[in-house]
């Protein structure tokens, strides 16, 4: 059985609103974005906001949730996601390789259905959607398979049709220009401007530990039950020996630098770290004010 | 002191219990539901105090939210999504409060899958006292369904079918043991020991932000209670009273589709919306125990005087809230001409004696 590890890192948009509405901030860049709920949360309420990440599968739910303003799927459009089309040939075996690891026959089978009807859906917009609405469905997979007798059974499609539809619930306009890229911070800090810059450092080694329903979602997308996304990271700043104190604090401080750009940078961290990331952010900003909800949460914000 | 479930807190769960549409009431046998499934879980005595208050005002935020009949179901959602947030705000307004109670509040309506408001927190990133909240909420909701109620086997179905789901897996076990083991007594109430709170304030408090929910009549009960005040010390009764009531006037508001209030208040069409709210603000107050002595005089402010059962401190609500809506140059001609018929003739007389104005 797969394991999930607990530990999710709790990234809210509505504190984030709150931190932004008291310090006047209007446009924010998240350059390690990760699912971007927090993002839309933030959209929602008239932000503007950017993101970055290296896995295409959060840049794919970004153009869904982030950039998208209007477009939703119909429920035909749905329907051609969620079920095997009439006519059209499959790629059934392209996920073989995790039948009896990690999912039943079936719902390898659904998973090479789904990978060929969202890579020809029509617009970027329905694409992030789908991916997303998807998503949940491999985790509810990944979870039953862990607690078989809690969750109910629930036939693939019928699954894949609610978590899509519960998805596009959230696509909203907000006047503002919004963006999302696949790149590392370089690329992202470099191609936006915002009144805040917020990241929420990946852990050391974060590539891998990366959360099984993460990895396995970016193998999906890449129709690539191989991929090893720790390779993705290799080259980034946090992907690298940043194993011991100074490499970790180099990679930290070297986005600190490039977000110098912005008046405000805001730095999520728990309880354990947050000293270290507050004399960091000291040495690139004038002033730092921590604000501490509880141990979880713990918001370091360095401004000019 | 008062105890929580009687006094001010009590009063803003049941005004959330009316902006929700659900049962008065509701909101306080969700605290003691959540502070029981705490206690069970074997938290400490400030963390089942955090669930009873969370429980209670988890759904205050609503007070901040206003939704036209006309909205979409889109637009809709998209407002009622803050609801939470709102109330998360207001709790972290109130001193005396456990202060981990705003962040319950804010995350309660998460869901285990990330499908939830107002974040899609997703798994242990939703707090476990804010998703056993959800739990708690989700099980009275299907009991207190308007549409389709449930008995409480069913309710519980429900939940346990949203295992994994909505509800995280160890919570919903948890919570299935807790009320196969509380047996039918998991719906008694329970009042944690909680700090007093200065009740005067957050009385003004919240007539203010229901008066607020509504650009025209924004700032009313605070002109309301002003008047009351002086024509109370001028007919010498209990002005302390006639202020607190003539701000609990605003208690009519509590409802997800209060109109607008645009009518000629001494018209037929006003009396028929007075009464209707006249009668929601005393079911509020009468189902809250600290409040319920206010109940009849909140009923019978919208009472007309000769249809009998007006005292003089129903008479000055009800004369309040018509002076409030009267262009000021008409208000001392229309009430002097009705006093005796729609207003107490006392309270008319005093009144237009504070003006100047011929009696």
């Amino acid at each position: 059985m797969i394991d999930l590890p607990a530990r999710t890192r709790r990234v809210s948009g509505s504190r984030l609103l709150d931190l932004c509405q008291a310090r006047g901030i209007t446009s924010l860049i998240d350059p390690f974005m990760g699912l971007p709920m927090h993002l839309n949360a933030l959209k929602r309420h008239g932000i503007a906001v950017h993101g970055g990440d290296l896995l295409e599968w959060f840049v794919r739910a970004g153009e869904g949730l982030v950039v998208n303003d209007f477009t939703i799927l119909r429920d035909n459009e749905v329907a051609e996601v969620v079920e095997m089309l009439p006519g059209r040939i499959y790629p059934t075996e392209l996920f073989r390789a995790w039948d009896g690891v990690f999912f039943s026959e079936d719902q390898c089978r659904y998973l090479g259905v789904w990978h060929a009807n969202v890579h020809g859906l029509r617009s970027d917009g329905q694409t992030g959607l789908a991916v997303v609405g998807l998503w949940h469905v491999l985790c509810h997979w990944l979870l039953k398979s862990k607690y078989p007798d809690d969750l109910v059974d629930v036939p693939p499609s019928e699954l894949a049709w609610h978590y899509i539809r519960e998805t596009e619930r959230w696509v909203v306009e907000n006047g503002k220009r919004n963006t999302v890229r696949r790149g590392d911070f370089h690329a992202t800090l470099g191609a936006a401007r915002a009144d805040a810059v917020y990241f929420a450092p990946p852990g050391r080694s974060g590539a891998k530990r990366i959360d099984a329903r993460v990895w396995m979602w970016e193998a999906w997308w890449q129709g690539d039950p191989y991929l090893n996304v720790e390779r993705l990271y290799r080259d980034t700043v946090f992907g690298g020996k940043v194993n011991d104190d100074a490499s970790y604090d180099r990679a930290v401080g070297e986005v600190l630098q490039a977000a110098e750009n912005a008046p405000f940078v805001i730095v999520q961290a728990h309880a354990r770290e947050a000293a270290r990331f507050e004399k960091l952010v000291a040495a690139h900003r004038a002033r730092v004010d921590v604000v501490q909800p509880d141990e979880d949460e713990i918001y370091i914000i360095g401004s000019r | 002191m008062t105890a929580a479930s009687e006094g001010v807190l009590a009063l803003f769960s049941t005004v959330g219990d009316a902006l929700a549409n659900r049962p008065l009431g509701f909101g306080l046998r969700r605290a003691s539901l959540a502070a029981r499934f705490a206690s069970h879980r074997g938290l400490d005595d400030e963390a089942v105090a955090t669930a009873w208050v969370a429980g209670a005002l988890a759904d205050v935020g609503l007070l901040g939210i206003v939704v036209p009949p006309e909205a979409s179901d889109r637009l809709r959602l998209l407002a009622e999504a803050d609801a939470p947030l709102f109330g998360a705000r207001f709790v972290a307004s109130v001193a005396g409060l456990p202060p981990p109670t705003g962040d319950v509040i804010r995350w309660h309506r998460e869901y285990d899958d990330g499908t939830g408001i107002p974040d899609g927190l997703r798994w242990d990133g939703v707090p476990t006292e804010a998703a056993a909240l959800g739990i708690v909420h989700a099980f009275l909701a299907a009991i207190d369904d308007p549409r389709e109620p449930s008995s409480p086997g069913e309710a519980l179905y429900a939940v346990i079918a949203e295992s994994g789901r909505r509800y995280r897996v160890e919570l919903v076990r948890a919570f299935r043991e807790f009320i196969a083991a509380t047996g039918t007594s998991w719906s008694d109430p329970l009042v944690p020991a909680l700090a007093p709170l200065d009740e005067d304030p957050l009385v003004i408090d919240l007539t203010d932000r229901l008066d607020a929910r509504d650009s025209r009549t924004a700032g009313r009960s605070a002109r309301r209670a002003q008047l009351a005040d002086v024509l109370a010390r001028r007919l010498d009764l209990d002005v302390a009273q006639a202020v607190r009531l003539a701000r609990l006037v605003s208690l009519g508001r509590a409802a997800a589709d209060a109109d607008h209030d645009d009518f000629d208040p001494l018209s037929r069409f006003a009396r028929e919306r007075r009464t209707q709210e006249a009668r929601r603000a005393a079911a509020i107050a009468a189902a809250v125990p600290g409040f319920a002595a206010d109940a009849d005089h909140l009923a019978a402010s919208a009472a007309w005087y000769e249809d009998g059962g007006v005292e003089p401190l129903a008479g000055i609500l009800g004369l309040a809230i018509a002076v409030e809506v009267l262009p000021p140059i008409e208000a001392p001609r229309r009430v002097a001409a009705a006093a005796g018929s729609q207003f107490h003739p006392e309270v008319a007389r005093a009144y237009l004696a504070t003006l100047g104005a011929p009696t």
